[in-house]
């Protein structure tokens, strides 16, 4: 479960990961809780962008422990710019991909559709799918870069 | 307004009895409010908390980080305690008035 806290922005695992991981000692493991933990990524990314480093610095230096206290830095807005192709890129895709398995296998269901047929079916389906993932992947790369 | 259940409000009103890390906070919200917040939702919270100098860190000597109240922090849930209080009055009054 401690992995999904690299979903997390980078300066947001600096300041707040050994704590979490400390909380996540105490709780079980479940998919609510998983669930949750990835939604608060996405919040996290998205939310940087409205957050005040300096402010977040400052506090980060109050904490008077000793300790480094790193504040949050933000993803930048230029970062999710260039993410937003790619995550738009990849919505789509995936889509047809799942539009196209969708019609294949009603095909199968309602009319019988012969073997012969779902070979360029399943192959289109694959030909989005397949750019669609990288794509994610390269816009999860682009946001998760410190 | 924040809604009475919003985490940022739970998390101030635990936050007005005593320091607490993340465990402690998560325990006593769910002991006086029933709402057992997500370690996700916790954390989101206490960023922007934290972020909005409405609590602070405190030193710590071990992973579990504790956090108190901010003088604005007080303020801010004073103002948001004031709003629900002014909502139950006017739902009481109306209740009352039927």
């Amino acid at each position: 479960m401690k992995s999904l806290l690299r979903l997390y922005p980078a300066g947001w695992r600096d300041r707040y990961r050994e704590e979490m991981e400390a909380l996540l000692d105490y709780i079980p493991a479940s998919p609510k809780v998983m669930a949750d933990l990835i939604r608060g990524a996405l919040v996290a990314h998205l939310d940087g962008e409205q957050t005040q480093p300096e402010v977040v610095a400052a506090v980060g230096a109050t904490a008077g422990d000793g300790r480094a206290r790193p504040g949050h830095s933000p993803v930048r807005p230029y970062r999710l710019l260039l993410a937003l192709p790619f995550l738009l890129a990849a919505i789509v895709l995936l889509s047809l991909a799942g539009a196209q398995t969708a019609l294949m296998l009603e095909g199968v269901e309602r009319f019988g559709l012969e073997r012969t047929a779902i070979g360029p079916m399943g192959g289109r389906a694959l030909m989005y799918a397949v750019p669609g993932v990288v794509a994610g992947l390269v816009a999860l790369f682009v946001l998760r870069r410190r | 307004m924040e809604a009475p259940n919003d985490p940022g409000t739970l998390i101030l009103a635990s936050l007005t009895a005593d320091t607490r890390h993340g465990h402690a906070i998560m325990q006593d919200i769910e002991s006086f409010a029933g709402v057992r917040l997500g370690p996700g939702t916790l954390y989101g919270a206490l960023q922007r908390l934290e972020r909005d100098g409405l609590i602070e860190a405190v030193p710590a000597a071990d992973r579990r980080q504790p956090y108190r109240l901010t003088e604005a922090g007080s303020k801010a849930l004073s103002a948001r305690l004031e709003a629900f209080a002014a909502v139950i009055r006017t739902a009481e009054h109306r209740l009352d008035t039927r």
